[in-house]
C-alpha cells in the first residue's frame, strides 16, 4: 500500500489559546506568544504507535520537513520526500503538497489538521481530479474538526492504517468537509458551509456500526431515498432543497440542474424556482409563492446538524413557515447510526424556535422507508 | 483407563483441530460427458410401441425446442460429487451449530426424516381425492390445533411455504383486513423495528407498504417513543418480533400493541425467535391480531437451505376469513380441503402446504407433549444464559444494552472492545472458528451493535457441547492478543479461504445459479 502524508505543522497551535483557530498569521504568531505548541507531530506520534508494525511495509510519500518527512522518520518509518517544502510552510503548500501526492499513485492520502487542511487538501485533490475516487482520512490535530472527513482519535487512525495495510482498502463514502470563517468565529459568529466532499475509507474501528454491505452514502443508496422521496412531493408545494450529495440526488431524479453546496428552490412538479439562492431570495420567494412550504435536509455526517451548517440560508422564519410537518430529513441508516450523540440537532440561530423541534423527526432512509429519529437541541 | 482419562481431560482444556475435505470439485455441468447415462431406460416393447406417439397430439407451442441442458453422468460420479460437496460444508449435523444465532438451529431427530419417508407418506400425490388422504389431513388437522394452542389465537393456516411466506402472507391479510374496511388507500405504512427479523420489512415492502423503522432506545429496546411519534391513521400494522435479536424480551410489548390499536392498526407477531416462549408467553395475551411460526426453527424441522418449509401463520377469530385457500375442514371425525372463503387472500402457494414437513413438526411436538414444550423452551433459555454468563468472563466480549438482565434465546454480542485493542474483527473471529470446527454468524446489516455475533444455542446441546464453543472463542481472543496475524489470515484449514461479499451487493456480477454465473461472469472472462 502507498500512503501520501500532509501535515499541517501548525495545526491546532491556536486551540489552547482560546483563538478558534490557527488560521492567518497573526494568529500563529499570537499563539506562538502565549507559549501554545502545535499538536499535529505528538498526534502523528500516537497513530504510529496505534498502527504498530504493519506501517514499517507501508510506502511513503510526503514532503519535506514538519509537513510529513519529520514525523515519519521520527517513527523510525522510510519515507520518500516528493514535495519540496521551503521554511515556513503556507497554507498554500497543503493544497500543493495534496495534488502533487495524489498524483502519484498513492492509495490513501492522510493528511493530519483540523477543518482548514481538511480545506486546503480537498483543493489539492481536485487540482489533481481525484476528489471523487481517492481515498482521504484526516488525523484529527486541529482545532475545529466539524468536518466529516476525521479519525475519531489518532489512536483510530492508526488501527485504521493497519487495517488496510492488513486487508486492503475499503469501501469509501462521501464525508463532508466544513469550513468555518475564523474571522467571523472570533467576531462571535458561526458561518460554517458546506465545503466539499471527500472519499473516506469505512472500517469498523474508524466509524462505529458503519460496516454496512451497502455503504453509507453509495449512489445507489441515495437514488433509492431519492425515487422514494420524490413520488410523494405534492406538486403544489415550495421545497427548499439543502446542500449534501444525498438533496443532490434528489434533484437529479426530479431532472433540476441545482447546486451540491447551496440551496435551490423547486415545485413539487420538479420546475426548479431558484438556484444557490441567498437567505433574502428564499424568504421572498416564500413570501411570494404562498404555497405550503418544505424544507429538504440533509444531517451532517458525525455531528448530525440539519440545519445552521452549511445551510444558514435557511433562515428561522423560513423554518417557522415550514413547520415540523414541512422538515423532510434524507439520510441512509449507516449515517443516522454512526452520529456522535445519536441524535440530529437543529441550530436555525433562533434558540426558541430550535427547541419546538425537540423529539421526533420522520428521515428517509431508502425507497419508501423511514424511521423516527430523536431531535436533540 | 489412566489414558482415556486423560484424553478426556486433554479434549476439556483444549480446541478440537479441524481440518475440512478438499477436494477441487468442479460445478455438476461442468463434470458432464456427453452420451454417459445413469439410467439406461428399457426399449418400449413392441405393444406399447403399436399405440402410436403419445407426445404428437401435444401443440407445438408446449413442445420444447432443445432437449433440456442436464449433465450426463453414471451414478456413482453422481453420489461422489455430492458426498464430496457435503464434506467441504460445515453443516448441521458436523458441529456444534450454536453459532447461527436467530436461526435456531436445533437438532432435527433422525426419526422424523424416517417417518417422512415412508412410502404411506413420500407416495402421496396432493391431487389424490381427500378420501384417500384422510390420515395427513388429519396430521395437518391436529397440527393446526397445536398451532391455536401455542399461541393462543383462533384459526390457522399452514399453507406458506416457509417463514417469509406466512409473513408476506399475513402483510397481505392486513391489506385485505383494512380493505374490507375501506381504508386500505389511507393505510400506507408499515411500522417495524431495526432488531426484528429483516422480512418483516421486505415483506412489507413486497405487499406495497412504506416502512417505518423504529431504532432501539438506550436500554436496547425499541423506542417506545418513536413508536408513539410513528403511529398515525396511516398506519396498516406493527410488524414486530419478540425477544428481538438482541434475546431481550420486551415486556412492555402491551403498550406497542395499544399504541397502534388506538389508530386503528393491525398488530403483527414475527415469532421467529419464539424458542424461549413454548408454553411460556403467547401472542393473545400480548394482544396482537396475527402471528407466525417458522417450523423450521421452533418445532425442530430442517431449514433444508431455502428448500420446502412451513410457516405457520395464526390469526384470531376476526382476521380468519382473510386467510390464505385452501382451508382444512373437519366433520364428524373427516377430513376436506376446501376454498378459501369471500375475503381470502388467495393461495400463498401451490396445494395445502409441505406435507413431510408438517409430518415431522407434529411426530416432534406429539414426542414431548405440552409440558415437554415448556421444557424445550426451559432448557433453551438455561442454556443460553449459562452460555452469555461464560462467554461475558472472556476479555473483550460484551453483550450490550440492558446490563445485568438475562437474555431469552439468543445474545447479540461484541467484539468491539476486542477489535479496538487488537484490529481484530468479529467477522475474523467468525473465520477462524471454522478451523476449529465451529462456525458463528455475526448480525444483519447495518451492524447496529458494533462487531457483532449473534449465538443461539437452542435446547438441543449438552453443557459439554457449549464449553467446547465457548472454549473456541476464548482460545480465539488470546490468538487475537497474542498472536492476531493467525486470526487475521485465517481461515487455514478450509477448502475455499475467503469469499469476497461485494459481488452480492451488484446485480451486474451476483449469479445464484450456475448458467447466470457464465452468463454474467464468464463470458467477460472472469470466470
Amino acid at each position: 500500500m502507498k500512503v501520501g502524508l500532509v501535515v499541517n505543522p501548525l495545526a491546532g497551535i491556536g486551540g489552547p489559546a482560546g483563538l478558534k483557530g490557527s488560521d492567518g498569521a497573526a494568529c500563529v504568531q499570537a499563539a506562538l506568544a502565549s507559549g501554545s505548541l502545535p499538536q499535529a507531530q505528538a498526534r502523528l506520534a500516537t497513530m504510529f504507535q496505534a498502527c504498530g508494525e504493519p506501517a514499517q511495509a507501508i510506502g511513503w510519500y510526503t514532503a519535506d520537513g514538519d509537513m510529513g518527512l519529520n514525523a515519519l522518520q521520527a517513527a523510525g518509518l522510510q519515507a520518500s520526500a516528493v514535495v519540496p517544502v521551503a521554511s515556513p510552510s503556507q497554507a498554500s503548500d497543503t493544497r500543493r503538497a495534496s495534488r502533487i501526492l495524489a498524483g502519484m499513485g498513492i492509495d490513501l492520502l492522510l493528511f493530519a489538521g483540523g477543518d482548514g487542511t481538511a480545506r486546503d487538501v480537498l483543493d489539492g485533490v481536485r487540482d489533481a481530479g481525484l476528489a471523487a475516487s481517492l481515498p482521504v482520512l484526516g488525523l484529527p490535530a486541529g482545532v475545529k474538526m466539524q468536518s466529516a472527513v476525521f479519525a475519531n482519535h489518532p489512536t483510530a487512525a492508526g488501527m485504521l492504517l493497519r487495517q488496510l495495510q492488513q486487508n486492503g482498502l475499503a469501501l469509501c463514502s462521501d464525508a463532508e468537509v466544513m469550513d468555518l470563517d475564523e474571522d467571523e468565529l472570533r467576531r462571535g459568529v458561526i458561518a460554517p458551509r458546506l465545503y466539499g466532499y471527500l472519499q473516506l475509507p469505512q472500517v469498523p474501528s474508524l466509524t462505529q456500526g458503519g460496516k454496512a454491505r451497502h455503504v453509507s452514502g453509495s449512489g445507489a443508496q441515495r437514488l433509492a431515498i431519492a425515487r422514494g422521496f420524490a413520488e410523494d412531493m405534492d406538486a403544489d408545494s415550495l421545497y427548499l432543497v439543502g446542500p449534501g450529495t444525498t438533496t443532490q440526488a434528489l434533484l437529479a431524479v426530479l431532472g433540476v440542474d441545482g447546486t451540491l453546496l447551496g440551496v435551490d428552490a423547486v415545485l413539487g412538479d420538479g420546475t426548479l424556482v431558484a438556484r444557490n439562492a441567498t437567505r433574502f431570495e428564499l424568504e421572498e420567494l416564500a413570501n411570494a409563492s404562498r404555497r405550503p412550504l418544505h424544507l429538504v435536509l440533509s444531517p451532517i455526517g458525525g455531528q448530525g446538524l440539519v440545519l445552521g451548517r452549511g445551510n444558514q440560508q435557511i433562515s428561522p422564519s423560513l423554518l417557522r413557515a415550514a413547520g415540523r410537518r414541512g422538515v423532510h430529513v434524507l439520510a441512509p441508516p449507516d449515517k443516522l447510526v454512526s452520529l456522535r450523540g445519536g441524535v440530529l440537532r437543529i441550530d436555525s440561530g433562533d434558540a426558541q424556535l430550535d427547541k419546538e423541534f425537540n423529539g421526533y423527526l420522520p428521515v428517509t432512509t431508502g425507497y419508501r422507508e423511514q424511521t423516527m429519529w430523536p431531535v436533540s437541541v | 483407563m489412566k489414558t482415556m482419562e486423560n484424553i478426556a481431560s486433554h479434549r476439556q482444556q483444549s480446541v478440537r483441530r479441524y481440518h475440512q475435505a478438499r477436494w477441487d470439485e468442479p460445478v455438476i455441468f461442468e463434470l458432464s460427458q456427453p452420451g454417459e447415462r445413469g439410467i439406461l431406460v428399457p426399449e418400449v416393447e413392441p405393444a406399447i410401441a403399436q399405440a402410436g406417439q403419445p407426445l404428437a397430439g401435444l401443440p407445438a407451442s408446449m413442445l420444447r425446442q432443445h432437449p433440456p441442458a442436464l449433465p450426463e453422468m453414471s451414478q456413482n460420479r453422481v453420489l461422489r460429487h455430492y458426498l464430496r460437496l457435503s464434506q467441504e460444508t460445515l453443516g448441521a449435523d458436523l458441529n456444534v451449530d450454536v453459532g447461527q444465532g436467530t436461526c435456531t438451529m436445533k437438532y432435527n431427530p433422525k426419526i422424523n426424516d424416517q417417518l417422512a419417508r415412508q412410502p404411506g407418506m413420500s407416495e402421496l400425490h396432493p391431487r389424490q381425492p381427500d378420501s384417500t388422504v384422510q390420515g395427513i389431513l388429519e396430521v395437518i388437522g391436529k397440527l393446526e390445533g397445536v398451532m391455536r394452542e401455542v399461541s393462543g389465537m383462533d384459526a390457522v393456516s399452514l399453507q406458506p411455504r416457509g417463514g417469509s411466506q406466512a409473513i408476506f402472507a399475513n402483510i397481505s391479510m392486513v391489506r385485505a383486513w383494512h380493505e374490507s374496511r375501506g381504508e386500505a388507500g389511507q393505510r400506507d405504512e408499515i411500522i417495524t423495528t431495526i432488531f426484528s427479523h429483516p422480512s418483516d420489512a421486505a415483506c412489507a415492502k413486497l405487499v406495497g407498504y412504506k416502512v417505518i423503522t423504529i431504532y432501539p432506545d438506550a436500554d436496547g429496546y425499541p423506542d417506545l417513543a418513536a413508536l408513539k411519534a410513528a403511529v398515525s391513521p396511516r398506519t396498516a400494522a406493527l410488524v414486530i418480533t419478540n425477544p428481538e435479536d438482541t434475546g431481550i424480551f420486551n415486556s412492555r410489548i402491551r403498550e406497542f400493541v395499544d399504541a397502534v390499536h388506538a389508530v386503528g392498526g393491525l398488530c403483527v407477531y414475527d415469532q421467529a425467535n419464539a424458542n424461549g416462549l413454548l408454553g411460556i408467553a403467547r401472542a393473545r395475551e400480548a394482544g396482537f391480531d396475527l402471528c407466525h411460526f417458522n417450523l423450521h426453527k421452533t418445532f425442530a424441522t430442517p431449514h433444508a437451505c431455502g428448500g420446502p418449509a412451513v410457516g405457520a401463520v395464526c390469526c384470531t377469530a376476526q382476521l380468519a376469513p382473510f386467510l390464505p385457500g385452501p382451508l382444512l375442514r373437519e366433520q364428524h371425525g373427516r377430513y376436506q380441503l376446501v376454498k378459501g372463503g369471500e375475503q381470502s387472500i388467495g393461495k400463498i402457494s401451490s396445494f395445502a402446504g409441505a406435507a413431510p414437513i408438517m409430518l415431522r413438526a407434529y411426530a416432534w411436538i406429539m414426542n414431548l407433549g405440552g409440558e415437554g414444550l415448556r421444557t424445550v423452551s426451559e432448557i433453551a433459555v438455561l442454556n443460553n444464559n449459562y452460555m452469555m454468563h461464560e462467554l461475558l468472563k472472556i476479555d473483550g466480549m460484551a453483550a450490550p444494552y440492558a446490563p445485568g438482565k438475562r437474555r431469552i434465546e439468543q445474545v447479540r454480542y461484541s467484539w468491539s472492545a476486542l477489535t479496538e485493542a487488537t484490529g481484530v474483527t468479529s467477522e475474523e473471529i467468525g473465520l477462524r472458528a471454522a478451523d476449529f470446527g465451529v462456525h458463528y454468524w455475526t448480525s444483519h446489516h447495518p451492524y447496529l451493535v458494533p462487531e457483532p455475533a449473534t449465538i443461539e444455542p437452542t435446547e438441543s446441546y449438552s453443557r459439554a457441547d457449549l464449553d467446547e464453543f465457548i472454549g473456541v472463542m476464548r482460545h480465539i481472543a488470546g490468538e487475537a492478543r497474542s498472536n492476531p496475524d493467525v486470526v487475521k489470515t485465517a481461515p487455514h484449514n478450509c477448502p475455499t479461504h475467503r469469499v469476497q461479499g461485494d459481488v452480492l451487493d451488484d446485480p451486474e456480477r451476483w449469479a445464484i445459479t450456475w448458467r447466470a454465473y457464465q452468463r454474467k461472469l464468464g463470458e467477460r472472462g472472469l470466470a
